[in-house]
């Protein structure tokens, strides 16, 4: 007869805490709780108006992943250790000014030019991140997944960002989902190179993986677009 | 008359020769070179036909009057070309009956030269279907507890208050159902709700007039809509009576609404919805609002009719749904997609609006399942959203109108006097599901759901639907597969659709 193991209540506790970006609340902020072998995430929450935010957890220690989806871009992370006292808010202060940030400005060229062209930037590895958790940046929860990092529409010819010091995946196109049919099939548009300005390098990549971006400093792009079938 | 401008009269004129040429060409690849600008080649004399087919004129001439902004005059087109004039009534009898108010202005005769006056000169010819559709909207309209007055409106404006079109709906309402018309109508309905169904019955009556011919009758009909609005309560009928003679014709009401702003100091469309509510708004809300019907047009040519996945009926018509169905949109091929069409009467008054949502859900490394979130993806109009939770689908409406939600206005469709079908053959979005396998994902799955609503009129009368799956095992290994699901006949259109459907074309709010 096996004997029963010593019943041990699983408590969930509460993980509460605040973001700030040079010192102001940090609203719709993603914030992750990821296990502390980097394998599994346990929670997920957004940042409420002021900044804060509680997730529910069983474990220790973790790893608290915060995301800045732009046009702050980057991720700050936070091991907390099994002996962290719940009733100790983790506030995560962000400085933009401390040097792990740069701007990133970009310059669509080429043609045609569509209605507007969507930039998704992912990031691949960062400073100061721990690589393992690259798995769960582009995590939202446990159920969902974000096709990109950070997503949006210029529909001018350019933009700018600020990005924290790292390894990056960039790409961009106006690709047409055919809804409805249309008697004329519409014109797909991508980059199709992108260029650091200053030294005039071509980024590696192609349109459809994208093209890697480190930004080390101030970087100026150059975006060329070009049809998908010319 | 205007003055034609050479710029607008060659592309008829072409038309005109390639039909003068006749020949063993089909219909269909008659419109398609005159779409594409290239010349019919001269035919044999003894390949010439007869006559030109009418049909093939209306199209040419609805599109170029359409281009034109309603400038070019298809009685010059005729006057050109001799050879088309003995076409002329039939023409107008076929462009009448889909509906094109426009056209249908610059042909209609003269009151000084016909001296008819009185009667909406925007004729149809009601086919026996549409007078079996007709006959089934009035009884069930008028069936159980209650009349659906607006209902019965809507069928009988149909007539326009043609005798023999009347005699006909009347024979075919007896036929179905072993009872007069116009004895229903008078036990269900009285006063003024009466007096204006036996008018649109062509049972006497002067409240509803002929199209409006200038700013006197536009002016008109501002005083006569001010006092139906005037005091306690709102003459409902009055309103219809002014409504109805426009025939939906947006430059028209366009006119209306200015000149009833001008007089009255506040907006047509918000005083109707002030005044009233429910079924009376959605029947004067569609006859202010609602889009034109649409001429007939052949924008695909189908190659392989595919499977009948669904088969349903309604009164004086059938609905159906094919997959597997191969087309041509130009030179472009489309293999395996999908067909919804209804064939049958009433189908100039019948269009499909179709709903669209889709969700990508990619296998990760450790073999969870998760939706792919993204938004601002671009569409041939505008943007949608991947559902990254299926109890809140990110719907939009399928068209590439700005103006009007139906397929039909811009999507690939083929539609004639008595049918209207939509083509689809989606694709997936390729560099999302291969973006997944970059992240780890060892498989991606698409769905995209389609809903498709048959509105008549102003109401929903019938819903199917379609999900096509795309499964990416790898980058490259794909399989797609298209699958009808849910249909039949509905009395509205959900909640959850019509909210969409409102949000991004306020001006359908009049669709039940």
């Amino acid at each position: 007869m096996r004997l029963a193991e010593p019943f041990q209540e699983r408590r969930a506790e509460v993980i509460t805490g605040s973001v700030r970006i040079d010192g102001a609340a940090a609203d719709a902020t993603r914030v992750l709780v990821v296990s502390g072998d980097a394998q599994r995430l346990l929670g997920s929450a957004l940042t409420e108006p002021d900044g804060s935010f509680a997730v529910a957890v069983d474990e220790r220690p973790v790893h608290l992943v915060v995301k800045l989806q732009g046009p702050l871009i980057g991720i700050v992370t936070t091991r907390l250790d099994p002996d962290h006292d719940e009733a100790t808010p983790i506030d995560v202060a962000i400085d933009t000014t401390s040097g792990r940030f740069h701007p990133v400005t970009g310059h669509f060229t080429g043609q045609p030019r569509p209605p507007f062209v969507l930039l998704s930037i992912d990031p691949v590895r960062l400073d100061g991140v721990n690589p393992e958790l690259g798995r769960f940046f582009n995590r939202r929860d446990q159920r969902v997944v974000e096709a990109s990092f950070f997503s949006a529409q210029v529909t001018g010819s350019q933009f700018e960002l600020v990005a924290q010091a790292g390894q990056y995946r960039i790409r961009a196109g106006y690709v047409v989902k055919a809804r409805p049919v249309l008697p004329e099939t519409p014109v797909d548009v991508v980059v199709a190179k992108v260029v650091l300005a200053d030294g005039e390098v071509d980024l590696a990549g192609d349109a459809a993986s994208g093209f890697d971006l480190y930004v080390t400093g101030p970087a100026r792009l150059r975006l060329t677009l070009a049809p998908t079938h010319p | 008359m205007g003055v034609l401008r050479p710029r607008l009269l060659r592309w008829p004129l072409d038309v005109v020769e390639g039909l003068d040429r006749g020949g063993p060409m089909s219909q269909r690849s008659r419109i398609k070179r005159v779409e594409d600008g290239s010349r019919v080649p001269p035919q044999p004399d003894s390949a010439r036909d007869p006559a030109p087919e009418p049909s093939v004129v209306v199209t040419a001439i609805t599109r170029e009057l359409q281009r034109s902004g309603g400038e070019h005059l298809a009685g010059d087109v005729f006057s050109r070309r001799p050879a088309l004039a003995g076409q002329a009534d039939h023409v107008l009898g076929l462009q009448r009956a889909v509906g094109n108010a426009a056209l249908g202005r610059r042909l209609r005769p003269s009151p000084l030269t016909s001296g008819v006056t009185g009667v909406p000169t925007i004729q149809r010819v009601l086919s026996p279907d549409d007078q079996t559709a007709l006959a089934a909207q009035l009884h069930k309209a008028m069936q159980g507890l209650g009349t659906d007055e607006e209902a019965v409106f809507s069928a009988l404006q149909k007539l326009n208050k043609n005798a023999t079109d009347a005699a006909a709906l009347k024979a075919a309402y007896r036929a179905a159902y072993s009872t007069a018309l116009e004895d229903d109508l008078r036990s269900e309905m009285s006063g003024s709700e009466l007096a204006l169904a036996l008018e649109l019955l062509g049972e006497g009556g002067t409240a509803v007039g002929g199209p409006p011919a200038g700013p006197a009758d536009i002016n008109a009909t501002v005083t006569r809509l001010e006092a139906a609005f005037a005091g306690l309560g709102t003459d409902e009928e009055a309103v219809y009576a002014c409504l109805i003679p426009f025939g939906r014709d947006a430059a028209q009401l366009a006119s209306l609404k200015s000149a009833y702003a001008s007089k009255s100091g506040s907006d047509l469309e918000a005083d109707i919805k002030s005044e009233m509510s429910s079924d009376e708004l959605a029947y004067a809300l569609y006859l202010l609002n609602a889009p034109a019907p649409l001429p007939p047009t052949a924008d695909v040519t189908v190659v392989k009719p595919g499977t009948e996945a669904h088969a349903g009926a309604l009164a004086g018509g059938k609905v159906s749904v094919r997959t597997g169905v191969d087309f041509d949109v130009g030179s472009t091929p489309y293999p395996g997609g999908f067909a919804v069409g209804y064939e049958g009467g009433l189908a100039t008054d019948s269009g499909w609006i179709q709903f669209l949502w889709s969700e990508i859900v990619a296998t990760q490394s450790d073999g969870t399942a998760a939706h792919v979130a993204q938004g601002g993806l671009p569409t041939t109009n505008g943007t949608m959203e991947l559902t990254a939770d299926p109890a809140d689908p990110k719907r939009v409406v399928d068209s590439a109108s700005v103006g009007s939600p139906f397929y039909e206005a811009g999507g690939v469709d083929i539609r004639t006097p008595s049918s209207t079908t939509l083509y689809d053959r989606p694709s997936e979005f390729a560099d999302i599901m291969t973006k997944q396998f970059d992240a780890g994902a060892t498989k991606a799955v698409e769905r995209d759901h389609f809903d498709q609503f048959l509105v008549r009129d102003y109401k929903t009368i019938y819903h199917t639907s379609v999900t096509v799956e795309w499964v990416y095992t790898s980058k490259t290994a794909v399989t797609r597969t298209t699958t009808a699901g849910a249909a039949g006949e509905v009395t509205e259109m959900p909640k959850a659709f019509r909210s969409v459907l409102t949000a991004q074309y306020p001006k359908s709010e009049y669709i039940q």
